[in-house]
Parts: structure tokens; C-alpha cells; sequence
């Protein structure tokens, strides 16, 4: 059987979208926890900086990836932390370890502090769903999932 | 290891989905703040992310294991 791990369906932005809980190891720290909007349209796997900054983890000295990405009408710096573990809870209640490069979404085209800068979420993006043959899957019975396809 | 990891990802998930049905609540309460919410209620509330991990800190309540969102007084609809 393969990978099966439950959605949310959560508020984000204003809208009801598809949304997962998720742990991340980066380096030596210890693992720090976001939730997520699964977004096919986005390439990459975002921690927004209001989630990276509950952290210690000195982001603003890490690589530029990309210089100008617009996201939803924002302007944004992507900054690499490189390759992370990441953890999720399957449907059978076990923590699911992936390896996957992880970027920082630092909103450039928006004055530091503002409301809308506050309130991006993280994404995970098309590149993990990729790597790891994931598809958002709709069940009859209501729930979603983020399923592993042969 | 793992099993302290599905432990903060249950306790995680289900302060973020309690955190989703009482923010029509928060946004009145405490518009325009960082919110810190944990085990049904706000653990902290503040103006900016440092004063609510220093708040958080004071309770020895780990930050990186807490839902922390900012909450506008207006919701902001966004197609991404």
C-alpha cells in the first residue's frame, strides 16, 4: 500500500484550500511545525518568513535561489535552506520522513510588517508532489488525501 | 524520535484546526496581532513575532511547536 496522508480543509488567504500539517528538521536544531497549502501552480516547497522566524534558524544569511518570484500579485525573494527532512502523518498514524529541498518566501514588493506580508502561508509545491509520484486525491466519503500513484 | 514526532503532529494539527474555528472569534477580540493559540485558547498575543515568542518564552512554551498566526482585523482574500 502506498503513501495515504489525510488533508485539512483550511482556511487560507480567505478561501477553503487543501492544507497539511507538517514537521521540518533542519540541520542540527530541533524540528519546527507549519501547515501548508498543497499548491500545484507553485514549483517550490515555501516556508513563509512569519513561520521561519518562530525558528532560530539565521535565514536571511542563506543563498538567494530566486531573486524576483510573484506570487499571488507579491513580489518575492526565495532564499534556499537546502535540503531538509520533512515529516507527515499518514493515515495510519505514522510520522512519513521525506528528504526535499526547501526554500524561505521573503515578500519584497510589500513594506515590512504589513498586514498582507503577515499572512502568507508555507507551500508545498509541485516539486515535492513530483519527486514523490503525489497526487491530491478526493474520496467519496469527504476526505482528502495526498496519495502515492503507481 | 518518531513517536514524539506524531505526537507534536497531532497536538499541532488539531490546535490549527481549533485555531480555524474560533478565528472569526479572534479576528473581533484581537484584531491586528500575532496570535499564539494552543489547547482550545490564545496562549499570547502580541503587535510583532518577537513579543509573542518572548511571551511564549516566559511560559515555557515552545514557539517552533505552536500555531502562531497573524490575525487581520479585515480577512484578506487572496487567489495564489
Amino acid at each position: 500500500m502506498g503513501i495515504k496522508i489525510p488533508l485539512l480543509k483550511a482556511v487560507s488567504l480567505g478561501y477553503e484550500r487543501d492544507m497539511v500539517t507538517f514537521s521540518i528538521k533542519y540541520g542540527s536544531l530541533p524540528n519546527f511545525y507549519a501547515t501548508a497549502v498543497i499548491d500545484t501552480g507553485c514549483p517550490f516547497c515555501i516556508i513563509s518568513e512569519s513561520t521561519i522566524q518562530k525558528t532560530r534558524i539565521n535565514y536571511k544569511d542563506k543563498p538567494v535561489h530566486h531573486k524576483q518570484v510573484w506570487l499571488g500579485g507579491i513580489l518575492f525573494e526565495l532564499r534556499c535552506l537546502g535540503e531538509c527532512e520533512i515529516f507527515f502523518r499518514d493515515n495510519q498514524n505514522t510520522p512519513v520522513p521525506f528528504k526535499q529541498d526547501i526554500y524561505v518566501g521573503i515578500p519584497l514588493s510589500l513594506k515590512k510588517g504589513t498586514i498582507l506580508s503577515q499572512q502568507i502561508p508555507c507551500f508545498v509545491g509541485k516539486d515535492f508532489l513530483d519527486k514523490n509520484f503525489l497526487s491530491i486525491i478526493r474520496s467519496k466519503d469527504g476526505n482528502t488525501y495526498l496519495q502515492e500513484i503507481d | 524520535m518518531s513517536n514524539q514526532i506524531l505526537i507534536s503532529l497531532e497536538s499541532y494539527e488539531k490546535d490549527f484546526m481549533d485555531f480555524q474555528e474560533r478565528l472569526s472569534e479572534i479576528r473581533k477580540s484581537n484584531p491586528d496581532q500575532f496570535i499564539a493559540f494552543g489547547k482550545g485558547k490564545i496562549l499570547a498575543s502580541g503587535e510583532s513575532m518577537e513579543k509573542i515568542k518572548e511571551n511564549l518564552e516566559k511560559l515555557r512554551i515552545d514557539p517552533t511547536k505552536t500555531v502562531i498566526e497573524f490575525v487581520s482585523k479585515n480577512e484578506i482574500r487572496m487567489i495564489v
